[in-house]
Parts: C-alpha cells; sequence; structure tokens
C-alpha cells in the first residue's frame, strides 16, 4: 500500500548499512513501510546513513525489492510466489527475522504464511532441527503422543 | 543440537496479551474473521526480545559470511534461532491437522497448541481454512459418509485432498443433520439430541436432553455470542393449547449455552410467525430466520435474535420486485437473501452492514444452469475473494464463475437440502468443557 510521502520526502532516498558493513538504497516512501527504520530516520534524521546492525547484504536487497513493488502496488500472488521461490527453508527463516527486525509488517506476515506453508508437510523431527527446539518428551511420553494422534499423522513425507 | 534458550516459560507466549489478539477491541458485532488487520503485528516490544544472545550473533554473522563457500564447510554454523513469540505467528497460520502433530514437538508447543487462547488466534488468520463438508449416503445400509473439502481448492483446478471425517456416532437409519457451523464446531441433530463436533481435533460433546417431549421439536440453530465468549444452541418448539375452546400457537425458545447444564427459555418468537425455511443463519452475533409476517400473509421479514442480548428485531429486506421464493443464508460474513422472483435466476443480495436496511446490495444475479423445476432448490454456499459463487443446485454442486458467467460442475456426492452441505472453518476450539 503505497504511503503518500510528504513533499520533502517525496523523492528521496535513504541510506541503509547492514551489520557487514555495506550501503543500500531505498526510497523513503519504502523506508516508511519498515518502522524500525522509520524510527532510526525520526531520530537520527533522513540524510545520514542509517545502520542496521541485525541485517546483512545478504537479506536487505530482497527485502528492498519485495517494498519497491510494495510502493507501486504490485505485489500479487505470482510475485510473491516468485519471490520464495529458490530460496531455502532456513533462508526464509533468516529473511523472516530480518523482517521482523525491520518492523517490517507485510513481508512479515508473507513470510510467516510462506514457512507455516513449508513445514505443512514436514516431519515433527524436520519442524525441531528448524526451529532448534529440544525434545523435552521422554520416549513413553512421546508414543503415547503420536498414537493419541495417529490419525493425524496420515501422509506425512518422509523427512528430506 | 544446543537446547534452546530463546524458548522461554511454555505459557508466557501463550498468556501474553500482546500477542494474542485482543478481541474486544474489534467491532462488537461484525467479526470479520477472515480479516487479516485484526492481527496483532510486530510491535516494537519484539525488538527487545531481538537482542539476540550473543551466540546467535555471531551465527547470523557466520551464516552470511559463509554463504558463498557453502561448499567448504565441514560443520554447519549453529542456525538462527526463532524466539517463542514469532513461532506463535507462524503456528497459528499452520493447519490443525499439522498443530495436532506439532504438539509431539514438545512441552511448550504442546501446551500452546491446546490453549484456549491460541485457538483463538489461529481462528481469525486466514481463510485458507475454510472448508466444504458435504454427506452422502455410503454403500453401506443407512450409514453416511462425512468427506471435507478445502475450499482453495474447490475453486481452483489444484486436486482436491479430500478427507473423511470421522463421524462421531453411531450412523442410525437416518442422515443426521447438521444445523450449524460456527468457529469450527458443527452442530448436529440426533433425533431430540443435540451435538456439538469439532472434526478437525475429533471432539465432540453431548448435549443436555431437551426436556420438553410433548411438544413438536422444529429447528435448532448454533452461534456464538462474542461478548460473553460462549457457544449458544436455540431450540424451537411449536406449542399449542387451547384457551376458551380456541386453540392457540406459541413458538416457545429455549437457549442453551456451553459450559452449563440446562435450557433457559427466552421470549417466545415473535408469535405471529411461521417458518419458511426453519434453519436459522448464524452472522454478525445474531440468528436469522426469514419468516412469514403472519399465518395469512404472504408477505416476508427476517426475524433475528441477539444472541447477547436474547432479543428479538426485525431485519427489513431489500427492495426486490416479488421475492415470491426466497432463502436467506451467509455470505463473507454477511446476511445474505437469495431470491427467485422469476424462473430463471437467482439474485443474491448482501447486507453490507449488518441492521442497516440502506446497506442492502446486489451482489449478483446467478442465472439457471438449466431449466430447473418451478420452486428449485438454489442455495449459494459460498462466495470466493474473486468472485466465484460455490452453490448447491438441486442436489448437485457447482461453482458459477461471476465474471463470466460459466458453470463448473464439482462432481461432490451429497444428500439433497442445506443439511447435507456445510461450510466449515476448521478450528482448534473444542466443544468439550
Amino acid at each position: 500500500m503505497a504511503q503518500e510521502a510528504s513533499s520533502s520526502t517525496s523523492s528521496k532516498t535513504i541510506s541503509l548499512k547492514t551489520g557487514d558493513g555495506e550501503i543500500f538504497e531505498i526510497e523513503a516512501s519504502a523506508a516508511k513501510q519498515m518502522k524500525t527504520v522509520q524510527r532510526l530516520i525520526d531520530d537520527l534524521g533522513d540524510d545520514i546513513t542509517i545502520p542496521l546492525h541485525n541485517v546483512f547484504s545478504k537479506e536487505l536487497p530482497k527485502i528492498i525489492e519485495y517494498y519497491k513493488k510494495d510502493i507501486t502496488g504490485e505485489i500479487t500472488k505470482d510475485f510473491e510466489a516468485e519471490f520464495v521461490k529458490d530460496l531455502n527453508d532456513d533462508e526464509v527463516k533468516v529473511l523472516f527475522l530480518a523482517a521482523n527486525y525491520l518492523d517490517a509488517n507485510k513481508l512479515f506476515e508473507f513470510l510467516s504464511q510462506n514457512i507455516a506453508d513449508r513445514l505443512e508437510s514436514k516431519s515433527v523431527e524436520y519442524v525441531r532441527k528448524y526451529f532448534g527446539v529440544e525434545n523435552d518428551f521422554t520416549p513413553e511420553e512421546e508414543s503415547k503422543l503420536r498414537e493419541e494422534r495417529a490419525w493425524s499423522f496420515r501422509g506425512i513425507k518422509e523427512d528430506e | 543440537m544446543a537446547p534452546s534458550s530463546d524458548i522461554g516459560e511454555p505459557n508466557d507466549a501463550a498468556s501474553s496479551n500482546s500477542l494474542m489478539e485482543d478481541t474486544t477491541s474489534t467491532k462488537k458485532r461484525c467479526l470479520n474473521s477472515s480479516s487479516n488487520g485484526t492481527l496483532t503485528p510486530p510491535s516494537s516490544s519484539f525488538t527487545g526480545t531481538l537482542k539476540p544472545p550473543s551466540s546467535t550473533y555471531h551465527s547470523i554473522v557466520t551464516l552470511t559470511l559463509q554463504s558463498s563457500s557453502r561448499d567448504s564447510l565441514h560443520t554447519p554454523p549453529p542456525l538462527p534461532t526463532l524466539p517463542f513469540e514469532l513461532i506463535v505467528e507462524i503456528l497459528s497460520k499452520l493447519p490443525v491437522k499439522s498443530l495436532i502433530q506439532f504438539q509431539c514437538v514438545c512441552k511448550s508447543w504442546k501446551s500452546l497448541i491446546s490453549d484456549p487462547k491460541f485457538a483463538k488466534k489461529h481462528l481469525h488468520m486466514t481463510t485458507k481454512h475454510h472448508h466444504l463438508i458435504s454427506a452422502f449416503a455410503s454403500s453401506v445400509p443407512y450409514e453416511f459418509i462425512h468427506m471435507s473439502y478445502p475450499l482453495s481448492s474447490v475453486f481452483t483446478e489444484v486436486t482436491t485432498t479430500a478427507m473423511q471425517l470421522e463421524y462421531p456416532l453411531m450412523n442410525r437409519y437416518r442422515f443426521d443433520p447438521i444445523v450449524g457451523s460456527c468457529r469450527g464446531i458443527l452442530c448436529i441433530l440426533d433425533y431430540s439430541f443435540v451435538f456439538l463436533w469439532n472434526p478437525s481435533i475429533r471432539k465432540f460433546t453431548k448435549l443436555p436432553s431437551f426436556e420438553d417431549s410433548s411438544s413438536h421439536m422444529l429447528d435448532f440453530s448454533f452461534g456464538y455470542d462474542h461478548s460473553s465468549d460462549s457457544y449458544k444452541v436455540v431450540a424451537f418448539y411449536i406449542h399449542e393449547f387451547v384457551i376458551n375452546g380456541n386453540r392457540v400457537m406459541k413458538i416457545i425458545v429455549k437457549v442453551h449455552t456451553l459450559g452449563t447444564n440446562s435450557w433457559r427459555r427466552i421470549q417466545d418468537f415473535p408469535s405471529r410467525s411461521f417458518f419458511e425455511d426453519s434453519s436459522g443463519k448464524f452472522v454478525c452475533g445474531t440468528i436469522n430466520w426469514l419468516t412469514y409476517r403472519d399465518r395469512t400473509s404472504s408477505l416476508k421479514t427476517i426475524i433475528s435474535l441477539d444472541l447477547e442480548t436474547e432479543s428479538y428485531l426485525e431485519i427489513v429486506q431489500p427492495n426486490s420486485e416479488g421475492n415470491n421464493y426466497s432463502r436467506i443464508g451467509v455470505l463473507r460474513d454477511c446476511l445474505c437473501l437469495f431470491s427467485r422472483s422469476s424462473d430463471t435466476f437467482t439474485d443474491i443480495w448482501l447486507m453490507k452492514e449488518y441492521g442497516n436496511k440502506e446497506s442492502w446490495i446486489k451482489l449478483f444475479r446467478v442465472p439457471d444452469i438449466r431449466d430447473l423445476d418451478s420452486f428449485p432448490y438454489v442455495y449459494p454456499l459460498y462466495v470466493s475473494e474473486d468472485d466465484q459463487v460455490l452453490l448447491q443446485i438441486e442436489s448437485e454442486l457447482f461453482v458459477y464463475n461471476s465474471r463470466d458467467g460459466t458453470f463448473k460442475d464439482l462432481n461432490i456426492r451429497n444428500t439433497n437440502g442445506v443439511t447435507g452441505t456445510t461450510v466449515y472453518h476448521e478450528s482448534l476450539i473444542s466443544p468439550c468443557f
């Protein structure tokens, strides 16, 4: 959703510096969609390079690409499908964390749904690894739970 | 694998109000369950949890810097772990079946997934969870099969992963009608017993019996009262008695609130009305019936029962040319009127703002798919975002594309009548107390 930028920011670009020292440009109206960035701009002014310690040069260009499309109102289901097509599960996770850090709501919602879609057919073991979660059930507890839920486990893909 | 220190207390996220949708802040009457606008967006409170312990910070850096030389890695760097709050955001977008499996992941997940607050958050997530349930007679005598079809695949060409639902009751010699479907719970009528069933989580409960056997059971309806966060079943029955030699008819109404153990009598149904189609439709915290104004008139009106105040109101219909034959229903979370004033099409009227008679709009005019009988059963069940209408015509199901006027036959078997096919929104909500 394109925000109506004030006249002083209508064609302005903001410089963002990633945690690994690279600098990227983004339009001010796109920066507005990332609340963390906007807060930093409000604090530091829009003339200086905004430091983003927790976002890196691998993720930021992708995020900028998303919001470039967003401000022209061109985000479609096809664009979103294309956007994540070549990303593996871990890459999406890192991007998701970055979207959270930047407080970029639309991207955050989209990526959380995408991760959910990816996990839908995955096994319990995969999901534990993916989130770095330790299994704190005893073997007896776990097998009892699985037995009670046997009906929900039908049709699961083998672990990749 | 190092245990994650980011998971935190099991019930932390589940009980924190900032994470779960604050339902009291939404409009009382029309909770649009498919609206993404009601979600709690990541707020600045999350940046606090994002100051990662230094080991995680390094792992992000390591992962990025080594991405170009992935092949030379001998030991993979530790993957960044998500704080529990973010895991909740992802989990709330999963289908129920996956969530039931993922209760096996660990104790905090099991706790979260069975938490009623999480069930509510999950419910409001997306329309991806909408399904069509249809029931048909199986080849085994006197048995009925309930099948569930994700609506997303009904509208696209994607092959449907139809799932057979395990009906919790012993099939008797007739089909048990589904009289209501609300937030993932189905209300089923089995003779004079009422059951509430959530087929996604396989939980069901039987309501206390309906004592009054001297009367004629007319109808049961089912809905949700947002203000008290409770589910209510409404029972109507006709009570005939004689006063001074005159036969008098009253329509007695009783309400059962889930979690209590009785049926409470409320105000009688506005007594001079009869039912055209006796199943009440739940929308915006109310149950609605299309009724005749009185015994002699052929004029119809819509009577609405507010589940919060348990009082009645009349809903004025849209100006249509002569709604000789009509039914009401719910589409896009709005009350609708389906009217046939001639023999070749059905008009779908939608009340955009519940209770506001100026807000009726004519959504679509659905032509008849072929020559139908004079009073055919044409009943729209669901409208997709791209204006395709799922409807039941006689005993078959079709999708009408309002943009190009074409019909698609769904080849889904189901019984005759509205009780055979229901739109169902899967959820984690349990009808059991």
